[in-house]
């Protein structure tokens, strides 16, 4: 009866604790131990001076990406690389995917394979017609990678820009990501 | 023979004692000095608030854009690496939706 | 009345560099000091009366920053007066250092003791004038007195020292 109660609580507990923005602490902690790490928190203001030294705007490649965060309010980024599988567990994981079950969020994209588990999410807005966020997590043996986009986003949009404004081709032939030395440091392979 | 008073002590001790003559220089030098500012090597004129105003605003106009310089350059390093980490964030999520795209479609193609 | 400083420097250069010579023993020491204290006397002139004002000021100027550098420097230790070591004999001194010995063991005294002596022999001073000047009771100006010539006796009668050799040296050499 005990644990019954207890578990009852914990479940309408959950939704409370988890209903709060995205809490990245749980993986925080990880950088200690991975071989790489790409730690970007980028809101408000910071957001906006990032827009803002992305050149002119007569550079069509500026624009778009301009367009694209100027409906953001903010990107966070947690990618980890490891030497070997065990380094990180699923419970460092697990209150993210919490969060991502509730209502709010739905589920768009999921790959199980291969020890591989990725899963995109949209927040869809009160009128359905746009996004208000864009969430994946993504857990390989020896990866990790979490991406949390606040704001109106189109995913079309972000894959339209292969190989502008620098942006590098981080993933190699396999479509794996590939190696990234340092904090928010990435793979200067261009794309097509 | 001892001194047998004091008095010739003291005759003694006149004539050793007797004041010794200054240095020829030492008038001119004491007048050549009354003639420089009061504190020695530091110039009164330092002092004065027209001087000391005038020095603050050189120091501020020296110093003021050296200080906005020195923001300016901070606030262009902290916009060129919000910039940069803003493009790898887009590139990361960009790959990694490309890369669940990708093993969609593989399995679909599997399936079918 | 307006004081001419240059006058008052030309009548008491001697007086006042004199005194931190015979005190200090120490030529360039001396002209330094005393050049300060002129200046300190221009810088004061508005406040004194008239010559003599001036000169007694000098006067008394001059022997309290001579003790003053004395104790700032730290020439050569003074010795106090109940414990003087006894000099081993010594043969005949030419005459023309007798008088420069003499001095040195006035350079000896206490520095007290020391200015008493310089101004009692060297400016002529009574013991009542000395009390003022130093600041000290007319007592202990004579106790000073009376102790620094019994030293100096006994030290030059030690050394062979006569009056008779001393009172014929009188005039000639100098520091």
């Amino acid at each position: 009866m005990k644990n019954i109660l207890m578990t009852g609580l914990l479940f309408s507990i959950a939704p409370v604790l988890f209903a709060q923005d995205f809490d990245f602490h749980t993986l925080d902690k990880l950088a200690a131990v991975a071989k790489s790490s790409t730690n970007v928190t980028l809101s408000g203001d910071m957001l906006k001076l990032a827009a803002g030294f992305l050149g002119s705007d007569n550079d069509k490649d500026a624009a778009s990406i301009k367009a694209m965060v100027a409906n953001m309010k903010g990107i966070y980024v947690r990618a980890y690389e490891f030497d070997k599988p065990g380094q990180y567990s699923e419970s460092d994981v697990a209150p993210l995917r919490a969060y991502l079950k509730q209502p709010k969020w739905s589920a768009i994209m999921e790959v199980k394979d291969d020890g591989e588990w990725t899963q995109v999410f949209v927040l869809p807005t009160a009128n359905g017609t746009k996004l208000g966020g864009l969430a994946v997590v993504s857990t390989e043996p020896t990866s990790l990678t979490v991406v949390y986009i606040d704001g109106s986003i189109d995913p079309a949009d972000l894959e339209k820009l292969s190989g502008n404004m620098g942006i590098p081709e981080i993933k190699g032939l396999d479509g794996k990501l590939g190696n990234q030395k340092g904090d928010n440091k990435a793979d200067k392979k261009t794309g097509k | 023979m001892n001194w047998n008073t004091d008095e010739e002590l003291e005759q003694v001790l006149r004539g050793s004692l007797r004041r010794s003559a200054a240095p020829p220089d030492f008038a001119p030098k004491v007048l050549a000095k009354t003639r420089q500012p009061a504190g020695g090597s530091r110039m009164p004129w330092l002092r004065r608030p027209f001087t000391l105003a005038l020095a603050a605003a050189l120091m501020a106009v020296a110093i003021i854009p050296a200080v906005v310089l020195d923001h300016q350059r901070r606030e262009a390093a902290r916009g060129l690496k919000a910039k940069q980490d803003l493009l790898t964030a887009l590139a990361i999520t960009r790959d990694q939706l490309q890369h669940a795209r990708n093993e969609v479609r593989k399995n679909t193609r599997i399936i079918q | 009345m307006e004081i001419d400083f240059a006058e008052i420097v030309a009548k008491n250069q001697s007086m006042v560099f004199s005194l931190a010579l015979r005190f200090l023993r120490n030529r360039e020491v001396a002209e330094e000091l005393a050049q300060d204290v002129f200046l300190q006397c221009y810088r004061q002139l508005g406040q004194l009366e008239d010559a003599a004002h001036a000169c007694s000021w000098l006067r008394r100027a001059i022997c309290h920053r001579s003790i003053d550098e004395l104790r700032k420097r730290r020439y050569r230790p003074a010795i106090g007066l109940d414990d003087i070591p006894e000099p081993a004999a010594a043969g005949g001194m030419p005459d023309l250092m007798m008088q420069d010995r003499l001095r040195s063991l006035v350079g000896e005294l206490p520095e007290k003791a020391r200015m008493v002596v310089v101004l009692r022999y060297q400016e002529d001073l009574l013991p009542g004038e000395i009390a003022e000047l130093l600041d000290m009771p007319v007592s202990t100006v004579k106790s000073h007195l009376h102790r620094s010539l019994a030293l100096l006796r006994g030290r030059l009668e030690k050394r062979g020292v006569t009056p008779v050799g001393l009172l014929r040296c009188e005039g000639r050499g100098s520091v």
